[in-house]
């Protein structure tokens, strides 16, 4: 059939780097420390919430069952489509931001980080892409933001076009693996490329950002159900998010069942604001019954300054795959404010 | 029974050296399938690590050995759609690897316009195509693993042929789009 023969020939033109992809073969297979690339999905410890929570220094990476999960259960969608811009964030971010303000030119187009902050899990950049022509596709950089002597497990940015100003952009980096009280950030993209074209260039960017100063809240509650515990362990409260550190237990008998356990948040506080909790990082458990037990940073964004309680709704989806799920909801635990 | 199903019942049962000779010859397939999807290699690479990690977690549960390369093919493809719905940075565009691949490889103009439509296409559309025409999938068997109904499928993959026809109609209004 032509068009099969004509499909195939055009795919198999795509050039294939054998030896990277041994590699990663090889190393999947060893069990050891899978060999990472740039802004892998494959989430690792968190240095931070290990020492914070368990006291251990070791390092494995978690089940790929999360990997699983989140492409395999729709309803995942729900905490992955909170947008980073939104409303009430966005304000709390104009205040607490460092203004980092610097711009880089490089043939015809202009890169300007306008804010930054780091909240002691996740980095934060506000930047701006324009040229003299105006951008119809949103920006796809040839690498993303490094951070000195660190590596990083997560990064995405979000943004739309404005008018007379450029691609407006947010992008949050996350899952680093040793958090420090002030990060050194370096980026160097190559090229960029939006509306079908690839410019190359000589963009540079260097800069510090101080963590965010935030209060530490001990919680160490636990919920269990169906053979699922959900600890929330603690959390630390700045003037515009909480970042929550909170861990799954499950047991082996759930595991043998369902493929992916995965343990999320929704929260609402004394005022009565409701808000999503996405977390930006996973931690797997080195030495546990499960490899399904896992421990998160989640965060609060866009936190009323005004309440003085949040009370967190743990819920946990059970899968197999994409028709064969279960959902487990919790009793709530409200935790105090500062 | 043929040598590959043998691997597979092998690999169901634990053992990872047929899990690894499987992946092998599977792995080139894998990872060009990724790449029209997030064309870029960093991606693709990520998706392939990603669904590597996720058989050797989970090739105890396939069921029907024969299905082990759509069932890996569809890991492949759920991966690279949740990266693509991720990074929310789908554009239509010629990113800097594929250009980059296309010079490495010296691809005449036709098979580039071809790859390209390929990949402007959406993505419901190229999930459809791809099984159907690089994984060899009947359109019966991509509605049940796509939970789909039939006519939808077959619907999408009309559209997907008309929409790769009038794509290159666009460059060549002569052979190259007639054959499609």
């Amino acid at each position: 059939m032509t068009e099969l023969n004509n499909f195939k020939k055009a795919i198999d033109e795509i050039p294939v780097p054998l030896e990277r992809l041994d590699a990663i073969l090889s190393d999947s297979f060893k069990k050891k420390k899978v060999k990472r690339f740039q802004f892998s999905r494959i989430l690792k410890y968190s240095a931070a919430a290990v020492i914070l929570s368990f006291g251990l220094i070791s390092s494995a990476y978690v089940s790929p069952a999360f990997a699983n999960f989140i492409t395999q259960i729709p309803v995942m969608g729900h905490v992955f489509e909170q947008f980073i811009l939104k409303e009430s964030y966005y304000a709390a971010y104009e205040e607490i931001s460092t203004d980092i303000g610097v711009s880089s030119i490089s043939n015809g187009v202009q890169m300007d980080i306008e804010k930054a902050f780091f909240d002691g899990n996740t980095i934060t950049l506000g930047f701006v892409v324009h040229t003299d022509e105006g951008i119809e596709t949103a920006p796809l950089f040839e690498k993303y933001p490094e951070v000195i002597n660190n590596s990083i497990s997560n990064a995405g940015y979000d943004g739309e076009y404005v008018e007379g100003v450029g691609f407006v952009g947010m992008m949050e980096i996350s899952g680093l693996s040793d958090t420090k009280n002030t990060v050194n950030i370096v980026w160097k993209p190559k090229s960029i490329s939006f509306d079908d074209k690839t410019i190359d260039g000589n963009w540079r960017f260097a800069f510090s950002l101080d963590k965010l100063e935030g209060i530490l809240i001990p919680i160490n509650e636990k919920v269990e159900k169906d053979g699922v515990t959900v600890q929330l362990i603690d959390a630390t409260q700045t003037d515009v998010n909480l970042s929550i550190n909170y861990h799954q237990d499950v047991a082996p008998s759930v595991h043998d069942k369902w493929m992916a356990v995965e343990a999320e948040l929704r929260a609402i506080d004394n005022l009565g604001n409701e808000y999503e909790v996405p977390y930006t990082s996973g931690t797997g458990t080195k030495g546990s019954d499960s490899s399904e037990d896992l421990t998160w940073n989640a965060t609060v964004h866009g936190l009323d300054p005004k309440a003085t309680s949040i009370t967190f709704y743990p819920f946990a989806h059970l899968s197999n795959s994409q028709t064969d799920w279960e959902r487990i909801d919790f009793e709530p635990i409200t935790v105090e404010l500062e | 029974m043929t040598v590959n199903s043998k691997l597979v019942k092998k690999a169901v049962k634990g053992d990872q050296e047929a899990l690894l000779t499987l992946l092998q010859q599977e792995r080139e397939k894998l990872y060009k399938t990724a790449f029209s999807y997030v064309r870029n290699e960093t991606d693709a690479l990520d998706i392939f690590q990603q669904t590597v990690l996720l058989a050797i977690e989970s090739i105890h549960q396939l069921r029907e050995p024969k299905f082990f390369s759509t069932w890996l093919m569809k890991i492949c493809i759920n991966t690279s759609l949740e990266v693509l719905r991720k990074r929310k940075k789908v554009v239509v565009m010629q990113g800097a690897s594929m250009e980059k691949a296309a010079a490495d490889i010296e691809l005449s103009d036709e098979k580039l316009d071809l790859l390209n439509a390929i990949y402007r296409l959406d993505e419901k559309y190229k999930t459809v195509l791809l099984l159907r025409y690089y994984e060899d999938l009947t359109f019966e068997q991509i509605a049940e693993l796509l939970g789909e109904p039939l006519g939808t499928v077959k619907s999408k993959g009309k559209r997907a042929l008309s929409k790769i026809k009038a794509s290159l109609k666009g460059v060549y209004a002569d052979d190259r789009a007639q054959q499609f």
